[in-house]
């Protein structure tokens, strides 16, 4: 780009200067011309003329010097010459022999052997006042113009010199210039070879002295490892918490069963071992199958299995199964539902739905009501679940939603826990892998509402 | 030998409890919860408390670092469900003696419980020799001259704790202490029934003073 740049401006810059070059021989050879002319006017007798003409080109010296021939059509001789042999230019190298008409004048490109020459020609009206004859008067002043190449040449090498130092210079600046500019740049890719999964430092935190123009990037960076770390923290907490949950029933039977078979017992003491030791084994059974859920909608992506699905449909199949388990707490379930038309997995959809039902009836209060409402607007379907349970904490509202949380809480609170943790947290990936959002909402006086909102088709 | 479990899940509880009496003869007391376990570690003599992290009230790691540094020597085994070798050095790091993950087999929990109260003793060999008396701490059989010399639950248990501490004298409260868990009557008398069964027992003829009474101190079981 930079060389296109420097030889566009070279090929201007030589065009330019060559045709000023010839300018300036063009009007010395003008000038010289009317001097002639003006000593012809001027004086009548040949001798002075010729005089005048010869102080005015000087001596003839080499074959740098103007040669010149002035005449009269019609007469023999030449009034005044260089005294160059010869019908000059006629049998120089000329590129045309035409002359000019009078009155006119016309410069000539021509050459001496390997001389070059540039050439004026004029033909003017007979300038002496005593003539008779009245014969038009021709002046051809040739002047070596070599120099104009010369110099060119001249004029090409020092600007290919200084073009080339100044593409020199100008790349070792930039050089120069990357490198320094590129100083910080190299220190924090250095630094950000150090952050790993395990090592998710921010870059401020080690980098110090950062030049203004990198400290949004810093910042950037930074607010992406914070997001990064929080994700990681995330996973591994769901790790930490999906281990423990497995282990804990699998160690419970384990050791349920190790003990039982420890010794010789009563055939009692072994039916009730089997006994607890296949209720926990529900229990784990539960957990895994709410695990590979979550997992399998973390991994997939696809709608390929989505089809039309009737919430409304849906929502009235599972509030009458699980109006056996209301009735058991003493609850009612009450449910009034529309038509309403959504894009998505039959299976998910209907695991969402009971997850809330089901939390609804487990931790609303006994012998309450659970009731279950749809209604649909601006393209979008709402599916209220509502129950006279006891008040959410709002800070506790987003958390609900966490894998586990519920767990944790318990395990604080060391109160029995009935479910994995996992429920609500299936219910959300649910809704937003369909597009939709789940939200609580908690009040000590109307209960909790549960709202699954999904786009309508 | 006496042993606190503090594990939240009570039917695992129960049955690590069930085993360690059953398999190992210990008297065991149970804690469901964090902070009563810190309490119960602190305040009573255990020869072995086995420890779950995640617990209610209060994390099992710090009931740890706390009994530590209230200079509690007892030899503790976490047992957990977080089995990365971070959790693993953290838990010894804290003071843990041993560390076993969930699920594990009770038999590999019960001779990892002997082994540290072993240790915690200074013994290291399974049998206690203490004169011509050995006590196979494995088979719990007890020789005496040869001769193989069956005992009730509880008398083994006090001439294991007497074995272990061959040489010193054992006050009474010790004995009440180290072989009894927090649910039993404790009548000081009852030691003494035990003791005289011991000794009838093991020296019929009363040819040895093998368990030396040191009046008003306690109980010494003779290295020679």
């Amino acid at each position: 780009m930079v060389v296109a740049i420097i030889a566009v401006l070279s090929v201007t810059a030589y065009v330019q200067f060559r045709e000023t070059l010839k300018a300036g021989v063009d009007s010395a050879l003008l000038s010289q011309t009317e001097a002639v002319t003006v000593s012809m006017a001027a004086d009548d007798s040949l001798l002075e003329a010729r005089k005048e003409i010869e102080a005015f080109f000087g001596p003839i010296n080499d074959t740098k010097s103007p040669v010149y021939r002035v005449w009269f059509e019609g007469e023999q001789d030449d009034y005044v010459t260089s005294g160059l042999q010869g019908n000059w230019p006629l049998d120089w190298d000329i590129q045309s022999t035409e002359a000019p008409t009078i009155g006119n004048h016309k410069f000539f490109e021509a050459s001496r052997g390997e001389i070059p020459y540039r050439l004026l020609w004029t033909r003017a009206p007979d300038p002496r006042a005593s003539s008779s004859t009245k014969q038009p008067l021709n002046i051809i002043i040739a002047v070596y113009d070599g120099h104009v190449d010369t110099q060119i040449g001249d004029f090409l090498r020092a600007l290919l010199i200084i073009g080339v130092v100044v593409i020199m210079l100008s790349i070792g600046a930039t050089l120069w210039i990357l490198k320094w500019g590129m100083k910080p740049v190299v220190g924090i890719t250095t630094k950000m070879n150090d952050i790993t999964g395990k090592n998710l430092n921010q870059l401020s935190s080690y980098v110090t002295d950062v030049p203004s123009e990198l400290r949004l990037f810093v910042r950037a960076w930074d607010e992406m490892i914070e997001r990064l770390a929080l994700a990681m923290q995330q996973q591994r907490r769901f790790t930490a918490d999906a281990s423990h949950e497995l282990r804990t029933p699998l160690a419970i039977v384990k050791s349920t069963l190790q003990t039982a078979r420890s010794r010789k017992r009563p055939s009692e003491t072994y039916e009730s071992a089997m006994d607890q030791s296949l209720e926990d084994l529900e229990r784990l059974e539960h957990l895994i199958e709410q695990l590979l859920t979550l997992a399998h909608l973390d991994d997939i992506e696809s709608q390929s299995d989505w089809q039309t699905v009737d919430l409304g449909n849906l929502a009235t199949e599972i509030c009458e199964q699980y109006l056996p388990f209301a009735e058991q707490k003493g609850s009612t379930l009450k449910w009034q539902v529309c038509t309403a038309k959504v894009s998505g997995n039959d299976e998910q959809l209907r695991r969402l739905l009971a997850n809330l039902i089901d939390n609804a009836i487990k931790y609303g209060p006994k012998a309450s009501e659970v009731s279950v409402s749809m209604h649909s607007s601006n393209g979008l379907v709402n599916v209220l679940v509502h129950d006279k349970g006891g008040r959410i904490p709002t800070e506790e509202q987003k958390l609900i939603f966490d894998r586990f949380y519920r767990v944790r809480k318990v395990r604080k609170r060391a109160s029995s826990s009935t479910g994995s943790g996992l429920g609500l947290a299936l219910a959300q990936e649910i809704a937003q892998k369909h597009c939709g959002t789940i939200t609580v909402q908690s009040n000590p006086r109307t209960g909790t509402d549960f709202v699954v909102t999904l786009p309508h088709i | 030998m006496r042993v606190l479990i503090i594990e939240d899940e009570a039917r695992l509880a129960r049955n690590i409890a069930q085993v360690l009496k059953e398999s190992a003869n210990f008297a065991v007391d149970v804690c469901t919860e964090g902070v009563d376990g810190l309490h119960l570690a602190k305040t009573n003599p255990y020869d072995l408390i086995v420890l779950d992290l995640t617990l209610p009230g209060m994390d099992g790691l710090d009931i740890l670092g706390k009994l530590r540094s209230a200079g509690k020597t007892v030899a503790v085994l976490i047992l957990t469900a977080r089995d990365t070798s971070s959790d693993i050095i953290t838990g010894f790091n804290t003071g843990g003696d041993d560390y076993l993950t969930k699920p594990f087999d009770m038999g590999e929990l019960v001779a990892r419980c002997k082994a540290l109260v072993r240790r915690a003793y200074g013994q290291t060999h399974p049998e206690i020799k203490v004169g011509k008396l050995t006590i196979d701490t494995v088979a719990r059989r007890v020789k005496f001259n040869n001769r193989e010399i069956r005992f009730t639950a509880m008398e083994y248990r006090t001439l294991e704790y007497l074995g272990m501490r061959a040489g010193q004298i054992v006050s009474k409260t010790e004995l009440l202490e180290h072989l009894y868990d927090f649910n039993w009557e404790r009548f000081s008398n009852v030691m003494e029934v035990y003791i005289s069964a011991l000794r009838r027992k093991l020296d019929p003829d009363r040819k040895y003073d093998l368990i030396e009474t040191v009046r008003g101190q306690g109980y010494l079981l003779k290295e020679k």
